[in-house]
């Protein structure tokens, strides 16, 4: 939990989300912070590349839907860049909190 | 292997197939002769040393390996997605989903991507792509006993056996 400009803040790894190794050596995380209608939530990340417009495409494959990804991008020379699907990673973030 | 390349074709473009199965023919001494009822095309390639083949038509086109992205919450054998002329497609690590052993990717290894229905393009990562076997479908023989489920025949090429995937088998990944 974050103190946002007098708000509570949640917050969510999305490393331990998506159970993925933390990278070695990390400094201190963003959090990007997401919302919903009222809803807010922050996601820490390592690291920040920057912002841009792109199209979102939808991810073709055996595996028909992946719980937190909405699709994915192409980058120039990069190959495929994932894209988040912020309303299931807020509802997520909330149920969870609400678990607790 | 220039087998490999003719299959490859220019980047990108669709491979000829027509010619490739004429070319196999004319090898054998069986001229321009149309392919008979029962004469089927399979791809064949190399996983963990084995040869395994899909049917010719399922197959879209054959990519050299390129920046896999992984994803999140998608069983082991599945890699990531690649991005592929614009669209982006999961790619199935072949031998993990065979329950061969893992092998870091090399040189020949290559991306068979399969056509799909409805959003079901898939790419599949095996060692190398060898050639276009044409057989006679009755001499397909079913697959041997404790052999894997994803194995839909055999069939015999010289002193091997290829073996013959079932695709909707693979690709089915909650089995």
């Amino acid at each position: 939990m974050l103190n946002l400009r007098g708000e509570a803040l949640p917050l969510r790894r999305l490393a331990d989300e998506f159970r993925i190794a933390p990278e070695e050596g990390a400094e201190k995380p963003y959090a990007v912070v997401v919302g919903v209608g009222e809803a807010r939530v922050g996601l820490l990340v390592d690291r920040l590349h920057g912002q841009q417009d792109t199209v979102i495409k939808p991810i073709q494959g055996p595996v028909r839907s992946v719980r937190g990804i909405a699709g994915a991008a192409e980058l120039p020379d990069q190959g495929a860049l994932l894209v988040l699907d912020v309303s299931a990673l807020v509802e997520d973030a909330l149920r969870g909190r609400e678990a607790a | 292997m220039s087998g490999t390349d003719a299959l490859t074709g220019a980047e990108g473009a669709p491979p000829r197939w027509d010619a490739l199965a004429r070319a196999a023919a004319g090898e054998r001494g069986e001229g321009g002769a149309e392919a008979a009822g029962g004469l089927r095309e399979l791809l064949a390639f190399r996983l963990d040393g084995e040869p395994y083949a899909v049917p010719v038509e399922r197959v879209r086109e054959i990519v050299r390996l390129r920046p896999i992205t992984p994803v999140p919450r998608v069983p082991e054998s599945i890699l990531g997605v690649v991005s592929l002329r614009g669209e982006v497609v999961q790619v199935l690590d072949l031998r993990r989903r065979l329950g061969l052993r893992a092998d870091p990717p090399g040189r020949s290894h290559r991306i068979v991507v399969l056509h799909g229905e409805d959003g079901a393009t898939t790419g599949l990562l095996v060692d190398a792509v060898t050639e276009v076997l044409r057989i006679d479908e009755e001499t397909l023989r079913p697959p041997a006993t404790g052999e894997s489920e994803a194995v839909a025949g055999l069939c015999v090429q010289g002193e091997r056996f290829v073996s013959l995937l079932q695709l909707d088998r693979v690709l089915d990944l909650d089995g």
